[in-house]
C-alpha cells in the first residue's frame, strides 16, 4: 500500500479508551447479542448450524475458485453495460474513482456504507482532489461529523451516547438537537436529502457479487444504499475481490446468515440487486474490484479462511476483549476478532503485527461466526507466522514473544500439554481471582491488567465443546474447517 | 502494457497461483453448500403469516376486499397519514380499484412517477404493486421498471405496497429465480430503519417512515 500509515499500538490504544466508551460499547453489544439470540433460537439451533455449514462451504468454494468466478463476473457485468476496473492496491483504486469523478465534473458525492472505502482511505483521497464527500449511513455520518473513526463494522457510532451525538449536532449542524434518537435521525435525514438529490456521483460498497448474472447485491436498513445507487447519474461500487459468490442459490443462504447475525432480524430492510446499467437509473455503472493484499491472503491455506468473512460484526459483539477495550483500540478499519485477523494481513506485520496477540483465544467468536471461520486457529497461525518473520514484511516482535510463541507452539501442538496448561491456568489463577475477573496479575501479565481486568478461566474450551456436542448440537468437532489442499 | 502487466492480469495471476490446487475441481458448488428452501403452508396460513410479519416489522398489514374495501382502506390511510400528494405508476390493479378517482375524491394531488425527483420526494405517499411477497419475512419484491421506478418506494414518507394472493412466494430462492434476469430489483421489508444511536430502533432514516402492505382479495 502506498498511502503512509501508522503502526498500530494496541496496548497504547487500550490505555486511551475511556470508561464511558467501554460502557456505551457494552450496552450496545449486549442488546445486539440478545436480539440475535432470539432470532437464531426461532430459526432452530439445529437448522442454524446446518445453515452455517452451508455458508462456510459455499464461501470456501467461492474463494478456492475465485480465479474462474472473477472473469465470469467481469463478463456478465460488462454484457449488462457496466464497466469493470481492477485495482491492485489502495492507490490504484483511489485513482480510478478520482478519474471517473473528474471525467464527469463531479463536485459532490454521496456514499453509502463501505468498509473497503475506509480501508483504502477513499474520502481523504477525494477530499484532497477538492470533492465534497457525504457519508450517508447514520452512524458513518455521525463519526464523519465528529472527525472520528468507526468503532464497529456495522454500527460505526456504537461508542457514542445520544447526549454526545446531540451535542455534536448542535455544534456542527447548528441545529437545536435534543438527545432523542428519533429526533437526531430526523435531523440527519433533513440534512442529507438535498445532498442525495444533487450529488454527481454515488459510491457504494457491495455485500456480494453474483457471478452467475454479474449482479451487485447491497444490503442496507436505512435506504441510503438505494438512494446513493439510484439518484446520482454515476454509480461507482468498490468491492473486494473476495466478495464474489457463484449464484443466486448462494445469495439466498448468505442473506439469511447475514441479517440474523448483524441485526438480529430475519431479513435486512432493503436488499438491492443491481446488474449493470438500466433505463431511468444512473447512466454509468462502474465496478472497482480491489485486491489490496487479498490475493496474498488467499495463498496461505490456513489464513485464507479470513476471506470467508461476510462482515456481520457478530464476532466483535461477543468478544470479551472487544467489550473491554472498545473498537478504536484495534487502530484499523476492522475491529474485534475480524480486525485482529484481517488488519495485520492487509497492512503487514510491521504496522499491525501485534493485533493477533490481542485475543484470549476463548473461541466465542468462532461459535458465533455465521460462516464458521476458525478465528482462534487463524490468530494462532498468524502469531506463529509473524514471530517467525512474515515472509513479506519482516518481523517487529521482541525476543520474549518469540520465545513465548515457540513455547506456545509446543504446548498447543501437543494435546496433553494443552490440556495440562488449561487445568493449570484455572488452579494458578485462584489467588488473583475476584469473582469472574482477574483484576491484577503478576509481571509480565500485569501489562494487560494495568489497563483492563482479565476474565477468569472458568473451564476449558475442549471440555465445554465436548459437553456441548454430546448434548446434541449439530456441529461435529472438526467440521468447522473446510477442505484444505 | 508489455513491460508491465495490467492490474487485471496481475491480480488474476496472483489469484490463480494462490488457488491453483483447485484448478481441476468442478465449478458447481458442492451439495453441502446448499440449503433447502422453505416450503409454503396453505394459502390462508401464508397470508396470515405475511400480515403478522409485516406487523412485527412495525409495518401495517391488512387485507382489502374488492373495490369497496380498497376505497375505505384508502380513505383511512389518507386521513391517518395526512396525505396530500401521492405518486404511483400505471397498473391494471389501480384501474380495477379506480385509484386515481378515489384519490381525487379524497382531495389528494396525483404526481406522475416520472416527474422531477424532487416532486416525487415531496409526495407523502408512494404506491407500488409487488411482483412477489415473502410471508416468512414480511417482504415484498419490487422489480424496477420505467413504469414503476425504484423511487416510488423510497422517496415518499409513506409506502403502500399492494399484494395479490397469487404472488406469494415460499422463500427467497423462488423470488430470485423469478427476478434474477432483471437489471434492477429490490426486496423491501418494512420501512427504512436504523439502530445506530444506542441500538434504539428508529423508523424512517432515508426512506419511508411508514410501511403499509395490503393483500388485495
Ligand atoms: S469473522 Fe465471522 S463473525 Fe466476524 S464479521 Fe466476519 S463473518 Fe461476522
Amino acid at each position: 500500500m502506498k498511502e503512509p500509515m501508522e503502526k498500530i499500538d494496541f496496548r497504547a490504544n487500550v490505555q486511551q479508551a475511556s470508561p464511558a466508551v467501554i460502557a456505551a460499547t457494552r450496552n450496545s453489544t449486549r442488546t445486539a447479542l440478545r436480539i440475535r439470540g432470539d432470532v437464531v433460537h426461532a430459526f432452530g439451533e439445529e437448522r442454524w448450524q446446518r445453515l452455517r455449514q452451508a455458508g462456510h462451504d459455499l464461501r470456501l468454494h467461492s474463494l478456492t475458485h475465485l480465479d474462474r468466478y472473477l472473469p465470469l463476473l467481469e463478463e456478465r457485468v460488462t454484457a449488462a453495460g457496466g464497466r469493470v476496473h481492477w485495482a491492485a492496491d489502495a492507490a490504484e483504486a483511489n485513482g480510478i474513482v478520482r478519474e471517473i469523478a473528474a471525467r464527469h465534473n463531479v463536485r459532490s458525492i454521496v456514499k453509502s456504507k463501505s468498509m473497503v472505502s475506509e480501508e483504502i482511505g477513499l474520502n481523504h483521497s477525494l477530499e484532497a482532489a477538492g470533492l465534497r464527500v457525504y457519508e450517508t449511513d447514520l452512524g458513518e455520518f455521525i463519526v464523519q461529523l465528529a472527525g472520528q473513526k468507526p468503532s464497529h463494522i456495522t454500527a460505526p457510532a456504537l461508542h457514542m451516547t445520544k447526549e454526545e451525538i446531540a451535542r455534536l449536532f448542535r455544534e456542527k449542524l447548528k441545529v437545536d438537537a435534543r438527545p432523542v434518537p428519533e429526533e437526531l435521525t430526523e435531523l440527519a435525514r433533513q440534512r442529507l436529502r438535498p445532498e442525495f438529490l444533487s450529488a454527481g456521483m454515488g459510491i457504494s460498497g457491495g455485500n456480494f457479487l453474483i457471478a452467475e448474472t454479474g449482479t451487485l447485491l447491497i444490503v442496507t436498513n436505512e435506504g441510503n444504499g438505494r438512494l446513493s445507487t439510484t439518484l446520482p447519474p454515476v454509480h461507482v461500487a468498490i468491492v473486494g475481490i473476495e466478495k464474489v459468490i457463484p449464484d443466486w442459490e448462494s445469495a439466498a443462504v448468505l442473506l439469511k446468515l447475514l441479517a440474523r447475525s448483524t441485526s438480529g432480524s430475519k431479513i435486512t430492510a432493503y436488499n438491492t440487486c443491481i446488474t449493470g446499467t438500466r433505463e431511468a437509473g444512473p447512466q454509468e455503472f462502474h465496478l472497482v474490484l480491489l485486491d489490496n493484499g487479498r490475493s496474498r491472503i488467499l495463498a496461505d491455506p490456513i489464513a485464507r479462511e479470513t476471506l470467508l468473512c461476510i462482515r456481520c460484526g457478530a464476532c466483535m459483539n461477543i468478544c470479551p476483549v472487544y467489550n473491554n477495550v472498545g473498537g478504536h483500540a484495534y487502530g484499523g478499519v476492522y475491529q474485534g476478532p475480524i480486525g485482529a485477523m484481517l488488519t495485520p494481513q492487509l497492512m503487514g506485520t510491521r504496522l499491525a503485527g501485534g493485533l493477533p496477540f490481542a485475543s484470549t483465544l476463548c473461541g466465542a467468536c468462532a461459535e458465533f461466526c455465521p460462516v464458521m471461520i476458525p478465528i482462534p486457529e487463524i490468530l494462532l497461525h498468524l502469531r506463529h507466522r509473524f514471530v517467525e518473520g512474515d515472509a513479506c514484511e519482516g518481523p517487529s516482535v521482541p525476543g520474549l514473544l518469540k520465545a513465548a510463541a515457540w513455547a506456545g507452539r509446543r504446548v498447543l501442538g501437543s494435546p496433553s500439554l494443552y490440556r495440562l496448561g488449561g487445568r493449570m491456568a484455572r488452579t494458578l489463577q485462584a489467588p488473583f481471582r475476584r469473582g469472574d475477573w482477574l483484576p491484577s496479575l503478576p509481571a509480565p501479565l500485569n501489562r494487560w491488567t494495568a489497563a483492563r481486568p482479565f476474565p477468569a478461566f472458568r473451564g476449558d474450551f475442549r471440555s465445554w465443546w465436548g459437553k456441548r456436542t454430546a448434548a446434541g448440537s449439530a456441529v461435529e468437532p472438526g467440521t468447522g474447517r473446510g477442505a484444505r489442499p | 502494457m508489455n513491460e508491465k502487466l495490467s492490474a487485471r492480469e496481475a491480480i488474476l495471476a496472483r489469484v490463480g497461483s494462490a488457488v491453483g490446487a483447485f484448478a481441476e475441481t468442478p465449478l458447481e458448488p458442492p451439495a453441502s453448500a446448499r440449503f433447502a428452501p422453505r416450503r409454503a403452508a396453505g394459502p390462508d396460513a401464508e397470508m396470515d403469516l405475511l400480515l403478522e410479519e409485516v406487523r412485527r416489522l412495525n409495518g401495517h398489514g391488512r387485507t382489502v376486499q374488492g373495490p369497496g374495501g380498497f376505497g375505505a382502506a384508502l380513505a383511512e390511510l389518507v386521513k391517518a397519514q395526512a396525505v396530500q400528494k401521492a405518486a404511483f405508476s400505471d397498473h391494471p390493479l389501480y384501474r380495477r380499484y379506480d385509484l386515481s378517482g378515489e384519490l381525487a375524491r379524497l382531495g389528494v394531488e396525483i404526481v406522475p412517477p416520472t416527474s422531477d425527483r424532487s416532486l416525487v420526494a415531496a409526495c407523502d405517499l408512494g404506491i407500488t404493486v409487488a411482483d412477489g411477497a415473502l410471508p416468512e419475512t414480511g417482504t415484498v419484491l419490487l422489480r424496477t421498471t420505467t413504469g414503476q421506478p425504484d423511487l416510488l418506494s423510497l422517496l415518499p414518507r409513506v409506502h403502500l405496497a399492494l399484494v395479490t394472493p397469487d404472488t406469494l412466494l415460499a422463500d427467497l430462492h423462488h423470488a430470485f429465480s423469478l427476478a434474477k434476469g432483471d437489471r434492477h430489483f429490490v426486496f423491501v421489508s418494512g420501512s427504512s430503519r436504523t439502530a445506530d444511536i444506542e441500538k434504539v430502533l428508529t423508523l424512517g432514516v432515508h426512506g419511508p417512515k411508514s410501511f403499509h402492505l395490503w393483500i388485495c382479495l
